[in-house]
């Protein structure tokens, strides 16, 4: 029986419509391609944290979130996302549930945004620290 | 001899009958990969709940838990086990529920369990018999949870049964709720048979610490054990319930048995019409060891060693292993002693307590006294209290019926692990020969 669990792209072209349709207004787009590359990575940063993660939605809540960051251009974009669900699941793995997802993308985006477009390792400590001291 | 009490569709796990099915060719791929997608469904629910909705990231090591755990539900199932033609993918979630309801109705039932053994707990002071009644069991329970982690089990049950620890036993081959309950059966059934023999029990322990100079309290020993070879030696006498026996009774038994497996036979016979027949299927699992035994005792002639008997008063002094005073007597006596200012007074206040010797033991080891106090104190006693003394803060010295000199090589290389130790060692080493020589002998009566 499978352990783990890696959607296939046909799952998401809805949420890739809605997802485009949202962040086409910051000038960005999605590809399935770029879905694909960014499931690999999602799969790669999760296993790296010894995390699972059922579903894929992290990422276009991620792609919703960082497409109006003024640090991003649509050639780097795909990267960007790919480098925030890493350092999300480096926090995810030291807050365990204790946000929402959206939630956590929210606060983690906040920082980003006072770091001028960074997440250092200080600032994923930082977060993990307000989280930890929040509850 | 490990069989387990309740069996249950233990032939089978669910894992096992897909590949059985597969194997058989009455399963193809196809229905495969859409019961493994029926279990991700379920697994992906369970994370969810787990998370309580706030996120679908869960740790690797707690969602293989809960993989394993909806196996182990499907485990317990029996509905496709009688009929395999039902293993199909619509199915699944509805066996799921199946044998998670099962489960949590076994729960249910070792809470009760354990509440009921532990309200007829027997009076034996053993720490490992008390730590898995009164915590073992309700420690499992409390961290048990049927959707997250079934197949966890912390507790090592370390209480030895009649046949072992589970430990040696690969832990009966099961995992979670079933080796909880397994272990818990097999408790109960043993308890139940202890039972038969309780308006004997404390006496029985008690002549069994006098007999090998140690207390039960940290002993690695079965009750069940103790009290069954006693019965299948009792069973060759005229009264086989009198399990509190005679010196003349165990000479009577050294000769009339000659050949171990002829009297382990006759033994069983006769106990098989004593006891239920579950507990005489279950105690067949000490035999074969108590066959050994008996041939060990007739060609060492050593049946002392195995048969617990009433030694005689004469010449030997019965020391307490209980406590005499309750707490509010004893706290009286150690203010008492607080209250005089003088060294003779207080020293006759603990000499005039009427204190049992573990009391004495309590009150030297509270520092309230100074080492003039001690030190008078020692001097104030006569042999028997400083055998007593001696051989309650050193019990290893009398181990396996050996008895301690008292030369100052001895007394040197004797720890001190606390200060009066030192001055009651170094009180003994000015005894004169005399006096040594009468302890020793006592220290002989002791054992």
């Amino acid at each position: 029986m499978r352990q783990n669990n890696i959607p296939s792209t046909t799952d998401f072209s809805l949420q890739l419509h809605d997802v485009n349709y949202e962040i086409a207004q910051a000038g960005h787009q999605l590809s399935n391609e770029d879905i694909n590359k960014l499931i690999v990575c999602q799969k790669q940063s999760y296993t790296q944290f010894g995390l699972i993660d059922i579903h894929a939605n992290i990422i276009f809540t991620i792609a919703s979130k960082l497409a109006y960051s003024p640090y991003i251009r649509q050639v780097d974009f795909v990267d960007v996302i790919a480098s925030f669900m890493n350092s999300y699941y480096a926090i995810r793995k030291y807050v365990r549930a204790r946000l929402y997802d959206d939630e956590l993308v929210a606060l983690m985006y906040q920082h980003y945004l006072h770091n001028h477009g960074q997440l250092d390792s200080e600032c994923i400590y930082q977060i993990i620290q307000t989280v930890r001291s929040s509850k | 001899m490990n069989e387990l009490i309740h069996a249950q569709y233990q032939e089978y796990s669910f894992t096992d009958m897909v590949h059985k099915l597969q194997k058989e060719g009455k399963i193809d791929e196809v229905q495969i990969q859409a019961i493994e997608s029926e279990l991700v469904k379920i697994a992906h629910h369970l994370v969810l709940q787990y998370n309580h909705k706030r996120s679908s990231t869960i740790s690797l090591h707690a969602y293989k838990q809960i993989h394993r755990s909806i196996l182990y539900a499907l485990d317990h199932v029996h509905t496709y086990k009688d009929n395999p033609s039902l293993l199909q993918a619509n199915h699944i979630e509805c066996f799921y529920q199946q044998g998670f309801q099962y489960i949590e109705k076994q729960l249910e039932s070792l809470k009760h369990q354990a509440l009921r053994l532990e309200k007829q707990a027997l009076h034996v002071e053993n720490e490992r018999y008390q730590d898995v009644l009164h915590h073992q069991f309700f420690d499992f329970i409390k961290d048990y949870h049927p959707a997250y982690k079934a197949t966890l089990c912390k507790q090592d049950f370390d209480y030895p049964l009649l046949d072992g620890l589970a430990l040696d036993h690969q832990m009966y081959g099961l995992v979670g709720l079933d080796l909880a309950q397994e272990y818990a059966n097999r408790f109960d059934l043993e308890q139940q048979f202890c039972h038969l023999y309780e308006n004997q029990l404390e006496t029985l322990v008690h002549w069994y610490e006098l007999q090998k100079g140690i207390s039960v309290h940290v002993l690695g020993l079965n009750i069940m054990e103790l009290l069954l070879r006693q019965q299948l030696f009792a069973c060759l006498l005229p009264n086989p319930k009198k399990l509190l026996l005679t010196k003349v009774e165990l000479e009577f038994l050294a000769r009339k048995i000659t050949n171990a497996n002829t009297f382990a036979n006759l033994a069983y016979k006769r106990l098989q019409n004593s006891i239920n027949p579950e507990m005489y299927t279950y105690s067949l699992r000490f035999k074969e060891r108590f066959v050994q035994e008996l041939q060990i005792a007739i060609s060492h002639q050593s049946f002392d060693s195995f048969i617990i008997y009433e030694m005689e008063d004469c010449n030997k002094v019965q020391f307490q292993v209980h406590h005499a005073m309750d707490n509010d007597s004893f706290l009286d006596i150690v203010e008492q002693i607080e209250q005089e200012s003088c060294t003779e007074a207080r020293v006759q206040r603990l000499l005039s307590s009427k204190a049992s010797i573990h009391d004495v033991l309590d009150i030297l080891d509270m520092s309230i006294f100074n080492q003039e106090e001690y030190e008078t104190y020692f001097c104030k006693l006569d042999s028997l209290t400083l055998a007593l003394l001696f051989r309650y803060i050193y019990p290893e010295e009398f181990l396996f019926q050996q008895t301690p000199t008292l030369d100052a090589d001895t007394l040197h290389r004797l720890e001190s692990a606390r200060e009066w130790y030192t001055l009651l060692k170094k009180h003994l080493g000015t005894l004169d020969a005399w006096q040594r020589q009468e302890i020793e002998q006592i220290f002989q009566s002791l054992k």
